[in-house]
């Protein structure tokens, strides 16, 4: 069943990446398909990857994404804070999200 | 065309078409690299297109619009001809440098529409409606070129069951030969003829003039140039001889790579004769160190599959020429099997067959179609069995495949083995690659024999493909890498009358190793250096391996010294 995505989502204070309205996406199943009309990519997301796509689109910041990661998936906070930055920085170079820096 | 196949999903498609069509309209467009050439010129590689929202109509959208699609994972960019008549759902498309259309469309497929291109900082319009007129001509005259090319191929084969008429039209070929040497005389390297022209076992209407030219060592840039010039040349030769089949070019340091890798036309080596007068110290072979049998096995296998070619050209065509090479193509792999050591009731078998084709030949010329498919179909069942013997298989790649090193040797002896039983995902994939190879002349649905024909494929497609560890994968794999850039090396563009020439051919199969192993991160286990693997993954990300027309200059320029660096790397884990 298709869910509406959220476009533009500013996030909260300390987040430091949002989904531009380049970007489209949709659930699928438990999945998650993603496109950025500004790069012509095209990427699908299972499990831990479509989790963190979520998060991000709910508006959570980097350090909310990555202790919901820790605990749900029992990993150090470190490893799961650096397997999100790598996850996300991939994304930006994709042009699927856009980093802001935040005041 | 961007592709998704990896994870190719009907409702993951669904809602891709979705998700951009609701951008589109929203106002926002889509930008998309092209990644072949389906559309050249109007569009090349790397160029970015702009696309927009489609018209709120069907009926608005002029015939010569440039679409976007998804079709098959993929995402094309091609131009609308017309919505098909007896399905008003579906439209018809070409790529502007293809021959023949698109499958159906089914409009729900079809997501926005071309608005512009940008190629380094220049923006041009693609809106026009209508095609280039002298993109169209050109089209026409290789249409015309090719199907006149085909009918004089199949009238000498038809003529030339008159012996004197034979006589004189293999005549005719030592004419053309004449011809070359006065092309070719000022050439500072030797050129040497190979081939069936050289033995004197050649077919009129179906045989061509094999050439290589060997140059002076050069650096790559201007190796490309000198080959991508000397390739202009054969093709303008080639308007006047048409059975000039191509010249490999190769620098002198080469060609022990070559002798080592190059399969079994390598092994001829010693009986090339240079026609420009100029001399060459050939290298001599070492034949402990010739993979004979994993050679033999390989041309086995690119036999079967013109086999099929042609046998497919003559059920659906009934063209003599295609049944003569058929034949042609059987001699040869009864030849291999003797190479690879068939055993021998299959042997037996696959002789007794090719005596009564040639009965059939000498007797009442070419068998009726249901005949040609069911006679074919038993030898080719006949040979793949022999090849999906894994004892075969087993005592080929443990003798001739050299490891990288010593210490996998183990493992090696442990865990391999083929699993030769035909199982259904091996027969599709063979399927679709053979579909991929033979597009210009794939009908669909397939004939009910044919198809029959087709499932034989399937335990041929098992030595190469399911082999069961992946130190095996790698090793098929690297020989595969090597013997492809053995035999194209200096072919960065399809030779025109070749269609399965060239680089695109050795992404094919390269792809088609990798991807029919179902082990994705298979590049990242290859023993390869970074920098070529990286090249390797973003080829096969971007589709290379689909291209099927004639590269420009530019994209030649381009591939070729990507090109040798895979050469080079072969070179040196190879040879080692």
């Amino acid at each position: 069943m298709a869910r509406e995505n959220t476009p533009g989502l500013r996030a909260p204070s300390n987040s430091t990446y949002l989904i531009p309205l380049s970007t489209g996406w949709e659930h699928v199943r438990d999945r998650v398909v993603a496109i950025s009309l500004s790069t012509g990519k095209i990427a699908l997301f299972d499990d831990v990857e479509a989790e963190i796509w979520c998060l991000l689109a709910e508006g959570h910041t980097t350090n909310e994404i990555s202790s919901s990661i820790s605990l749900r998936y029992e990993v150090s906070s470190s490893q799961a804070s650096s397997d999100v930055q790598e996850f996300l920085t991939s994304l930006e170079n994709q042009g699927f999200i856009e980093s802001r820096t935040i005041e | 065309m961007n592709s998704i196949n990896s994870f190719f999903d009907p409702e993951i498609e669904a809602a891709i078409v979705r998700i951009i069509r609701a951008k589109l309209e929203s106002g926002i467009s889509l930008k998309l690299p092209v990644t072949s050439s389906s559309m050249s010129p109007i569009l090349n590689i790397d160029d970015m297109v702009e696309i927009t929202a489609l018209p709120e109509s069907i009926s608005e959208l002029r015939p010569g619009t440039i679409v976007v699609f998804l079709c098959g994972g993929n995402l094309h960019i091609h131009r609308f001809l017309r919505i098909l008549p007896n399905d008003p759902a579906s439209i018809t498309t070409r790529g502007d440098a293809q021959l023949k259309c698109d499958p159906p469309v089914p409009l729900n497929n079809v997501v926005g529409v071309a608005q512009n291109s940008r190629r380094a900082d220049q923006i041009r319009p693609l809106t026009s409606a209508h095609r280039d007129v002298k993109q169209s001509r050109l089209l026409l005259i290789r249409l015309v070129k090719r199907k006149c090319l085909e009918h004089a191929a199949d009238s000498v084969v038809w003529i030339c069951k008159v012996p004197f008429v034979r006589k004189a039209a293999r005549g005719a070929y030592y004419l053309a030969l004449m011809l070359l040497r006065w092309v070719v005389a000022r050439t500072d390297g030797p050129v040497l003829l190979r081939g069936s022209m050289l033995s004197g076992n050649f077919e009129p209407g179906v045989s061509d003039i094999d050439l290589v030219e060997v140059c002076p060592g050069a650096e790559p840039a201007s190796f490309t140039k000198y080959v991508l010039r000397r390739q202009d040349l054969i093709r303008r030769v080639e308007s006047f001889v048409p059975i000039l089949g191509g010249i490999n070019i190769f620098p002198s340091e080469f060609l022990p790579f070559w002798i080592r890798w190059g399969g079994l036309r390598a092994s001829s080596i010693a009986e090339w004769r240079p026609i420009n007068g100029r001399s060459v110290k050939l290298p001599t072979i070492q034949l402990e160190d010739f993979p004979i049998r994993l050679s033999a096995i390989r041309e086995f296998c690119s036999s079967y599959k013109f086999a099929y070619r042609d046998l497919y050209e003559y059920v659906q065509f009934g063209r003599p020429s295609a049944w003569l090479r058929l034949y042609r193509h059987l001699d040869s792999m009864l030849t291999y099997f003797t190479l690879f050591a068939a055993p021998a009731s299959q042997e037996a078998a696959l002789r007794s067959m090719r005596a009564k084709i040639q009965l059939n030949l000498e007797t009442h010329g070419e068998p009726g179609r249901d005949q040609a498919v069911e006679t074919l179909r038993e030898v080719l069942s006949c040979c793949t069995a022999c090849l999906a013997d894994s004892q075969v298989a087993r005592s080929l790649v443990e003798q001739e495949v050299t490891m990288p090193s010593g210490e996998l040797a183990a493992i090696w002896e442990d865990t391999f083995r083929f699993t030769a039983v035909p199982g259904e995902n091996s027969d599709h994939g063979l399927s679709e690659f053979f579909q991929r190879q033979t597009w210009p002349w794939w009908p669909a649905p397939l004939p009910g024999a044919l198809a029959s024909f087709m499932r034989t494929l399937g335990p041929l497609g098992a030595l190469y493909r399911t082999s069961s560890n992946d130190e095996e994968s790698r090793k098929l794999i690297c020989c595969e890498v090597a013997h492809f850039a053995a035999i194209f090396f200096s072919q960065f563009r399809y030779v025109p009358s070749s269609t399965f020439l060239g680089l695109g051919l050795y992404f094919v199969v390269l792809e088609e190793l990798l991807k029919t192993n179902q082990r994705p991160a298979i590049v990242d286990r290859l023993l390869l250096p970074a920098d070529l693997r990286a090249i390797l993954q973003e080829d096969l990300d971007r589709g290379i391996a689909h291209k099927q027309s004639i590269l420009t200059s530019a994209e030649a320029m381009a591939f070729g010294p990507r090109f040798l660096t895979s050469l080079q790397y072969c070179q040196t884990w190879c040879m080692r």
